[in-house]
């Protein structure tokens, strides 16, 4: 095409598009928003059906301008050409950013003496998906497998918390690390037969999974309380409790280091051990994506025929991958039941499966900073906006339909480590 | 005979006979573009709503003979979900033909969270119901009890059997079936000989969307009862059925349909009616690892 | 010949799909440190032979053997077997064939030292191109996750030498310069040169090369000729390859067998086929009745 064709905007079209947009609108959005049932009858709603129609012959009208103008092709023409985005970085690169990671480290050290409890609680709560989603980042954005039932394991964790205190009287320490090894072997155990199909089947095992895990936590009520619920126990540290009275003689963390009886203090405990556990799940994450079994996943990701014909099983480094991550979310589940108090199924529906993968999607694939930024921009931000919990939701959704559309590997750009070239060494 | 056996029987069979319409949804999608229409569970349950809605509407313009009632549902909610499943194609999956293999997976997982809300918000979040349309029912005395078989129950198993009959039609027997079958096999052979695979595909959207309707017709009549969360859980299990008949198999999803419902039913009459959703759910597990292309299904050979 | 000088026998190949026969009856020898070449005209079932060696299809019948690194290797066995009657009265069989039914795989035919490339390149596109090398050398660098986290004296080692190794191979391909691209940014000579030298990273004594040629200009050819030649003079690999251009075929081959239908039609050294009128026959699609 040439540019001189281009110039001339056909707006005539662009009619025709936001009319035709208008009358499938029009079609859709008329019955189901436009007549609210109320048991057998129903009521009329026609403003808020011209409003959408109006609003989507608006957009369609723009975009169908957008689109003719050579921006907008060049948009158009993006769409073309796959696995852009993606860059080598050279071999001695090193980032301007680097001063940020000390800095959020003295942030984070300073954060709990500033903050009221509401802030260190929302906190706390975008820790806690910062955790899910890096857990998450390692199955979907490494691997590239679609773990549809994540909060599974989550859940494992964090049942595993409340039930391992009320029937075996394990405390937080004790059930960190058997809750990681628990959901991991759940992820073993689900996805070593699962794994070695087609990679789209997993999605929806791992869907029904999810659900399977959920309706028994939901019916088996002589064990697990059912839609009730379970209380948690508050962490202790080296047996000190965090109340303002130890139970059974124990003496309150307060009182042993003769500070003044803090209500807040249980959660600056949770925040501190969930921050060094953030910091280290990064950390190893971030060797992970340079050591073997790192690249193996993104190979798996790109080509696994290729990757068996290079002696990879490819079914045991998938496996590793969807372990890993599950004992992530293992450990963020017990992190949870300690900071809830009590857990219940509800806390583990479909939806929280969605909104971990809408921080994956937003963050990046693969990305870990982004990761990092979209789990506390999509915890925080509800928090902010109450009054549109409503729409959470439904701008999740549209968040991950246009995410895929216009950037499927993310908001940052995906930069891979350069290599200093060298004299090779015959075999 | 034992009558609760029998009774179960048929219960399973008019439930299978929609989760076949509804399988066929995900089968023939995942024949053409490869890829689980995760939203197509959605869609089934968007199509209750316009049920539930038509049916308001007609009764509110005086129309109360069941002929026309159901006739006028039937068309007013397959036309509107069939543009549904014309848009939701053309928005959320078109656009990424080309990307990788897991954008449109999270893109339909995205348009399943969208169709969720937007039925929650619009309509709120209680349950929402339809009178009886089709009142008694057909007693048989068996052995130490009876069986009932309602009127509507007979009607949905009729229904079911002329759609999947029409459809089996159409893809059989007609150009656009024809069409639908060339790509299916090879997309880019077949736009080579001249089919728009583009418009075959979204054909394939709008009959899977028009087969949800009717399925969400039929359950809405049979239960009466329904909510926005309603497609989440019915969608899995005819993803189930049409990967135990086999995916990209028309006869397979049927048949899994029919026998998952006659499977699930005989669980939840037998053992335990809390635990019938784990059961499905379980079957699909094992399904998938004991017998991953179903049973009509032809056995996957990767392309190398 | 003799037998230890066969580093991979096939006997009665047989492959079906559904009732489609790709191949009803092929035995081939492929002798140690030569070129081998398997021809014939399109749809004549090499890449099936291939995909059967290496382990990507089960065979429906007959036996492939890998005779190298000291042991030999049963490919179609490594893949899993359907269990027998018999195996349920003896243990030991009943846990080899479980074993290989729940491990086993394409992946312990590569294992065993036999690499290949493929005829549509299959690079890992958005990895730079040493990572693609890197990840070929998986079975040989230190996988322990404790040392990889902790970075290990012993970890940076292997890791060292991976890339020592991996840079050998860039220079035999002469890809030096691209070290640090995206394997999916390389032109497709490139490509096809870099896929081998991912082939060779896994240490294999037998490479299978599927229409490596395929695609590049007469130059290039020429160079990978040599570079064939290379892998087997210096490097002690045995090259089984498939092509379609016959000027490279014939001036490179130590044994060439011709494929047609399914059926090994006629073998032998390049002069041996240049004249053996029922290759002549397939290649022209003149009737057998014809001929004789």
């Amino acid at each position: 095409m040439s540019a001189a064709n281009n110039n001339t905007i056909d707006i005539k079209k662009s009619f025709v598009d936001a009319i035709l947009a208008g009358l499938i609108s029009l079609i859709v959005f008329g019955p189901i928003v436009g007549v609210v049932l109320q048991g057998y009858s129903f009521n009329m709603e026609p403003m808020r059906v011209a409003w959408l129609v109006g609003i989507v012959m608006v957009g369609r009208f723009f975009l169908s301008l957008f689109l003719q103008t050579e921006k907008g092709l060049s948009v158009l023409q993006g769409f073309e050409r796959p696995g852009s985005g993606v860059h080598v970085l050279p071999p001695d690169y090193k980032s301007r950013l680097r001063w940020v990671i000390p800095l959020v480290i003295v942030l984070a050290i300073i954060f709990p003496f500033m903050a009221n409890k509401y802030v260190l609680t929302v906190v706390i709560l975008g820790l806690i998906y910062v955790l899910l989603g890096l857990g998450l980042n390692i199955v979907v954005g490494l691997a590239g497998l679609l773990d549809l039932g994540y909060v599974a394991f989550y859940a494992i964790g964090a049942y595993g918390m409340a039930l391992g205190y009320h029937y075996l009287g394990l405390g937080f320490w004790t059930v960190l690390p058997l809750a990681a090894v628990a959901a991991g072997l759940a992820g073993c155990i689900l996805g070593f037969p699962v794994l070695r199909m087609h990679g789209d089947y997993l999605a929806i095992v791992t869907l029904g999974f999810g659900e399977i895990i959920r309706l028994i936590l939901n019916n088996w009520l002589s064990f697990t309380g059912g839609p009730n619920g379970m209380p948690v126990p508050s962490p202790t540290f080296m047996g000190l409790e965090f109340g303002r009275r130890a139970k059974e003689g124990g003496v309150p963390f307060h009182e042993f280091f003769g500070l003044d009886y803090n209500p807040d203090l249980k959660f600056i405990f949770i925040y501190t051990v969930l921050f060094l556990v953030v910091l280290a799940v990064l950390y190893i994450k971030h060797r992970l994506t340079r050591m073997p079994v790192g690249r193996a996943w993104e190979a798996l990701r790109e080509d696994e025929i290729a990757c068996r014909a290079m002696g990879l099983n490819h079914v045991l480094v998938k496996l590793s991958a969807f372990t890993l991550g599950a004992s992530t979310a293992g450990l963020a589940g017990v992190f949870f039941a300690s900071y809830q108090g009590f857990v219940n199924p509800s806390s583990f529906t479909f939806f929280e499966s969605a909104l971990i993968l809408a921080i994956v999607v937003l963050g990046g694939m693969g990305s870990t900073v982004g990761v990092v930024i979209a789990a506390f921009v999509l915890t925080v931000a509800p928090e902010l906006l109450r009054s549109f919990s409503e729409y959470r939701v439904l701008l999740f959704g549209i968040l991950m339909v246009l995410m895929m559309i216009w950037r499927p590997r993310g908001l940052i750009r995906i930069s891979r480590t350069g290599v200093t070239p060298r004299k090779g060494v015959a075999p | 005979m034992d009558g609760i056996f029998l009774q179960q029987m048929i219960n399973g069979l008019t439930l299978g006979s929609v989760y076949g319409l509804i399988a066929i949804g995900y089968t023939m999608v995942y024949g053409i573009i490869g890829m689980i229409n995760f939203a197509h569970g959605e869609v089934y349950m968007i199509s209750a709503y316009l049920a539930a809605i038509s049916l308001a509407l007609l009764a509110y313009f005086g129309i109360e003979s069941f002929p026309l009632l159901i006739l006028g549902t039937l068309i007013f909610t397959i036309v509107v979900t069939a543009v549904y499943g014309w848009t939701i194609e053309r928005i959320a999956y078109k656009p990424l033909r080309n990307s990788t293999r897991l954008a449109p997976l999270i893109s339909a997982i995205g348009i399943s969270l969208i169709l969720q809300n937007y039925a929650q918000i619009s309509q709120g979040a209680q349950q929402q119901g339809v009178p009886t349309l089709l009142e008694g029912a057909w007693r048989m005395e068996v052995g130490n009890g009876f069986v009932q078989i309602t009127y509507t129950k007979i009607f949905i198993l009729v229904a079911a059997f002329v759609g999947m009959a029409f459809l089996t039609y159409v893809i059989k027997f007609t150009k656009l079936g024809r069409m639908c079958r060339a790509t299916q096999q090879d997309r880019k052979m077949a736009s080579i000989l001249g089919i728009n695979t583009d418009r075959v595909i979204s054909y394939v959207f709008i009959i899977g969307a028009a087969m949800a309707a009717l399925a969400g017709v039929l359950i809405t009549m049979n239960y009466g009862t329904f909510d926005f969360y309603a497609g989440f859980v019915i969608g899995i299990k005819a993803f189930t059925a049409a990967v135990l008949g086999g995916i990209g198999s028309l006869p397979g999803a049927m048949l899994g349909g029919i026998i998952l419902g006659i499977a699930e039913s005989q669980f939840s009459g037998l053992v335990n009616s809390d635990y019938k959703d784990v059961f499905s759910f379980s079957l699909l597990v094992l399904i998938l690892i004991f017998r991953p292309q179903g049973l009509l299904g032809r056995p996957l050979v990767a392309k190398v | 010949m003799n037998e230890e000088e066969i580093i991979l026998s096939v006997d009665n190949l047989m492959m079906h799909f559904g009732g489609i026969k790709a191949l009803s009856d092929v035995s081939l020898k492929v002798k140690r440190n030569s070129i081998f070449a398997l021809i014939g005209p399109n749809g004549a079932g090499k890449t099936t032979v291939f995909n059967c060696l290496t382990g990507f299809y089960k065979a429906t019948g007959g036996h492939i053997e890998l005779n190298m690194r000291g042991t030999t290797t049963n490919v179609i066995k490594m893949l899993g077997e359907p269990f027998r009657v018999t195996d349920f009265f003896s243990p030991k069989r009943f846990g080899s064939r479980l074993y290989y039914k729940m491990f086993g795989g394409t992946h312990l035919i590569n294992r065993a030292g036999l690499a290949r490339t493929f005829q549509n390149i299959r690079l890992f596109r958005e990895m730079s191109v040493i990572e693609n090398l890197l990840v070929a050398q998986h079975m040989w660098v230190n996988r322990n996750l404790l040392a990889g986290v902790l970075n290990t004296k012993g970890y940076r080692k292997a890791e060292s030498d991976a890339l020592d190794h991996a840079f050998y191979w860039l220079e035999v391909v002469d890809l030096v310069d691209c070290a640090n691209r995206l394997a999916g940014e390389l032109s497709y000579g490139q490509q096809r040169r870099l896929e081998i030298a991912r082939a060779m990273c896994t240490r294999p004594k037998i490479i299978c090369l599927d229409e490596p040629a395929a695609g590049l200009n007469p130059q290039e050819t020429e160079a990978l000729s040599a570079m064939i030649r290379h892998l087997r003079d210096d490097h002690d690999i045995t090259v089984v390859l498939i092509e379609h251009d016959m000027g490279m075929v014939m001036s490179i081959s130590d044994h060439i067998v011709v494929l047609d239908h399914g059926n090994v039609i006629a073998e032998g050294g390049p002069e041996q086929i240049r004249h053996d009128p029922k290759v002549i026959a397939a290649y022209l699609g003149a009737d057998e009745e014809e001929l004789v």
